[in-house]
């Protein structure tokens, strides 16, 4: 019988024992940085595909989304407290979005100094979120998942794509809740960090 | 006969194909593009002194008053590089503290797609005492048919004439330090 020629194990155990020393070498490459192999590229997408009829001065619509520990976050809790910049990005796990927030991580002080908290929203779902913001090194922004229903709140903001995933926004809101600034992205262009924290600035103390 | 050469045959591609992320390709870099970059000459005087320049307009990074050009690039956006940059520091300071590698060899840095604000929000987050340069018209991507990746680190001969010789080139973070800079010092020594 195959299975018990000497020859057979012979191929095994050796070929066994060159499977350990190869492990290791595609393990070398994997760590934290080769989850860059998971980002998924979708080439370059139309860079409008919504309408939004919000418009500075209106109210923002208010909501309640989940964020990472499944815990409701609303917009109007911030209301005479804090400005609020919503920056909706398209989708985990895609390039641009993978260093929007992440620099947005790194300027912590430039908001806190403004008075304003940061929300970052996608149409993914929590599991999805979790992973992407574990793999950027954690956010100290709130992330909240718009999926179900699908992309209601991007809806309400004017800019759910008919894709299924949201525009690249970002909207200001002051401390009464109205909407100070809006900049509906080209989608496949990262918006400027300066023109977002240009309007912090404007807004009243 | 046939089932030991089929059993074989089967080994060797598995190897195959465990051992592809093992060997990615090389990251290529023309040295005469990368010469043919123009970068603002700093106005802070310390970082003129320390690159070795003077006046005003811009300056392509073979002009550098050294024998050794290291050039991080690198993304204010790019979290890779916000976890490197204590480690690029680390660098700088160690070659800083070496007196013949004080000389000859200079650590710089270009944010690619950044503008001047984000690099300095990079700058300001991560006290970098070395150049940083904002590249917001993805110049620098002229220089190599791979998109760049960050960080990328590139090491260069500057030579006579005004040109730049790649020495080597680093794609991802430095994981051993003290052996990528003894890396630097052969490739210093020996061009």
């Amino acid at each position: 019988m195959l299975l018990f020629t000497r020859r057979f194990l012979t191929s095994a155990i050796f070929f066994i024992l060159l499977c350990a020393f190869l492990f290791p070498a595609s393990a070398a490459v994997a760590g934290s940085e080769s989850l860059d192999h998971y980002i998924y590229d979708p080439g370059k997408l139309k860079p409008l595909a919504s309408a939004s009829q919000l418009k500075v001065g209106d109210a923002a619509p208010d909501f309640a989304l989940r964020d990472l520990a499944g815990e409701k976050i609303s917009l109007s809790s911030f209301r005479g407290k804090r400005n609020v910049v919503i920056s909706f990005v398209p989708a985990a796990w895609t390039p641009v979005c993978s260093q929007q927030w992440p620099g947005y991580n790194i300027a912590k002080d430039l908001f806190d100094k403004n008075d304003t908290t940061l929300l970052g929203i996608t149409v993914d779902n929590i599991p999805t979120l979790y992973a992407w913001t574990k793999q950027m090194g954690q956010v100290w922004f709130p992330v909240l998942s718009d999926f179900w229903p699908h992309g209601v709140v991007a809806q309400s903001y004017g800019v759910l794509r008919a894709d299924g995933m949201s525009e690249r926004a970002l909207f200001v809101i002051d401390k009464t809740g109205v909407i100070r600034y809006i900049d509906v992205h080209d989608i496949n262009v990262m918006p400027k960090l300066e023109d977002l924290i240009r309007e912090l600035k404007k807004l009243p103390r | 006969m046939r089932k030991w050469l089929r059993f074989w045959a089967l080994s060797v591609c598995m190897m195959a194909l465990f051992s592809g992320p093992a060997c990615a390709g090389t990251f290529q870099v023309n040295g005469d593009a990368l010469a043919g970059i123009q970068l603002p000459i700093p106005k802070n005087n310390a970082e003129k002194e320390y690159l070795g320049l003077s006046g005003t307009g811009n300056f392509s990074l073979s002009q550098l008053k050294a024998s050794t050009l290291i050039l991080e690039v690198f993304s204010m956006y790019c979290p890779h590089c916000q976890r490197e940059a204590p480690v690029v520091n680390e660098l700088h300071g160690l070659i800083e503290k070496d007196a013949s590698l004080k000389k000859d060899v200079k650590l710089v840095g270009i944010g690619i797609g950044n503008t001047p604000f984000e690099v300095d929000v990079f700058r300001k987050k991560f006290k970098v005492l070395f150049p940083l340069f904002a590249d917001d018209s993805f110049q620098l991507q002229s220089v190599s048919k791979d998109r760049f990746r960050t960080p990328t680190f590139i090491v260069a001969g500057i030579g006579p004439g005004a040109s730049l010789k790649i020495l080597d080139v680093h794609v991802g973070r430095i994981k051993d330090l003290a052996k990528y800079l003894e890396n630097v010092k052969k490739l210093a020594a020996g061009k």
